[in-house]
């Protein structure tokens, strides 16, 4: 009995960790615990290029109690000007052991600059909204040192087996000499 | 006056029974560090092609899965796959690590201390997601080092500081110094006429 829920918890927590383990990335703090309206917000993104999800973190300022906000609204635009700014409705996630509330929504980054992002709150305890830039990064990011990460073990695999190789050669070279070869006296 | 049955071998003639790690550390030492680093030469392959496929092919990182991830993608984003792998590591490294002496043995259990840290931060995080309480107020379970390096290169860093500690540590292990040598059990080194300096 005990073994089955250590392989059930066990099992669960392997499939449910998955998606935010190393092999993925997780999303980077762009602010923490600032004032938005009645609100005291952090936010955490995944900025790579391509789509990804942008979570406020919410709680009640001055220690009252917390009222969830009407809507949450991310506004996303390139610093630069190139393209409107696009507006994404987050949605309130369901949060385990957790004050106030957390939202949620995906958005997209179509190349690796600047942006400008806009936190807005909205609610019948007031509202407010976050300023913040954020960087979108390439997801080949390490580019060509990436390649070279991944194939310098197989260089030196060569290499301590060369260097082995060698000093197997040589030892057996000592241990048998070629024959010292000399000149027939002619006279 | 003393009286011997005719069945009893004294100590000192009698074959001397080895355990299992005396085996593995010994005469098997060899073969097992072969096994196990075709292990890890066959898990950096994957990365290699993982690689390839995104720094010179240009592929999407999700669609990057490796030579397996092209036909059993569920394997290769499956977390058992990485966090087995990661517990073969530490296994191997701990069972092999009789054999090693000197510099060999130090470099070796440095990999091993390393490995053994990337192990608490899996633990790390699958106990956020079991206690549904996440560090550092991050929405999703995180581990130390990702506060650092956010990006999944982590993976390919924390096996790169493991890798290169224990090839240095194989690399001494072929080729001792005397002091070394004389105390090895296994058959690894080079012979003793054949060291380069």
């Amino acid at each position: 009995m005990t073994l089955a829920l250590c392989a059930v918890v066990g099992d669960r927590a392997l499939a449910q960790s998955h998606d935010m383990m190393m092999h993925h990335g997780v999303p980077s703090r762009v602010a923490v615990d600032e004032r938005v309206g009645p609100y005291v917000a952090s936010v955490w993104i995944e900025r790579d290029v391509g789509d990804g999800a942008v979570y406020v973190m919410l709680d009640a300022a001055d220690g009252i109690a917390f009222t969830p906000p009407s809507a949450v609204r991310i506004a996303l635009a390139p610093t630069s000007g190139r393209l409107p700014e696009v507006f994404h409705e987050a949605h309130a996630e369901p949060v385990r052991a957790e004050r106030g509330g957390r939202y949620m929504t995906k958005v997209t980054f179509d190349r690796p600059e600047r942006w400008n992002l806009r936190v807005i709150v909205e609610g019948s305890a007031g509202g407010g909204q976050l300023v913040s830039e954020v960087e979108s990064t390439s997801n080949a990011a390490l580019g060509p040192l990436g390649l070279f990460l991944a194939s310098s073990p197989f260089v030196l695999v060569a290499f301590v087996y060369w260097r082995a190789w060698l000093a197997r050669r040589r030892g057996m070279l000592a241990l048998n000499p070629a024959p010292h070869l000399t000149r027939p006296q002619l006279d | 006056m003393i009286t011997e049955s005719p069945a009893t071998v004294p100590a000192s003639v009698a074959p001397v029974r080895q355990s299992f790690s005396e085996r593995l550390n010994g005469a098997w030492h060899q073969r097992g560090l072969q096994i196990f680093m075709a292990i890890v030469l066959a898990h950096w392959a994957e990365h290699l092609a993982q690689a390839l496929q995104v720094y010179a092919l240009h592929w999407p990182t999700k669609d990057a899965g490796g030579v397996l991830g092209l036909w059993f993608p569920w394997l290769v984003t499956s977390e058992s796959l990485h966090y087995g792998y990661a517990l073969v590591m530490l296994v191997g490294l701990w069972v092999l690590r009789g054999g090693f002496v000197g510099r060999a043995r130090t470099w070796w259990m440095i990999a091993f201390y390393i490995q053994f840290w990337h192990h608490i931060e899996h633990g790390l995080l699958q106990a956020q997601v079991i206690v549904g309480r996440n560090l550092f107020g991050s929405p999703v379970p995180i581990s130390i080092a990702q506060l650092i390096i956010p990006r999944l290169e982590l993976h390919l860093i924390y096996n790169t500081i493991v890798f290169v500690p224990m090839i240095i540590a194989v690399y001494r292990h072929l080729l001792p110094d005397d002091a070394e040598r004389s105390a090895m059990r296994c058959t690894c080194a080079v012979p003793s006429g054949a060291t380069v300096s």
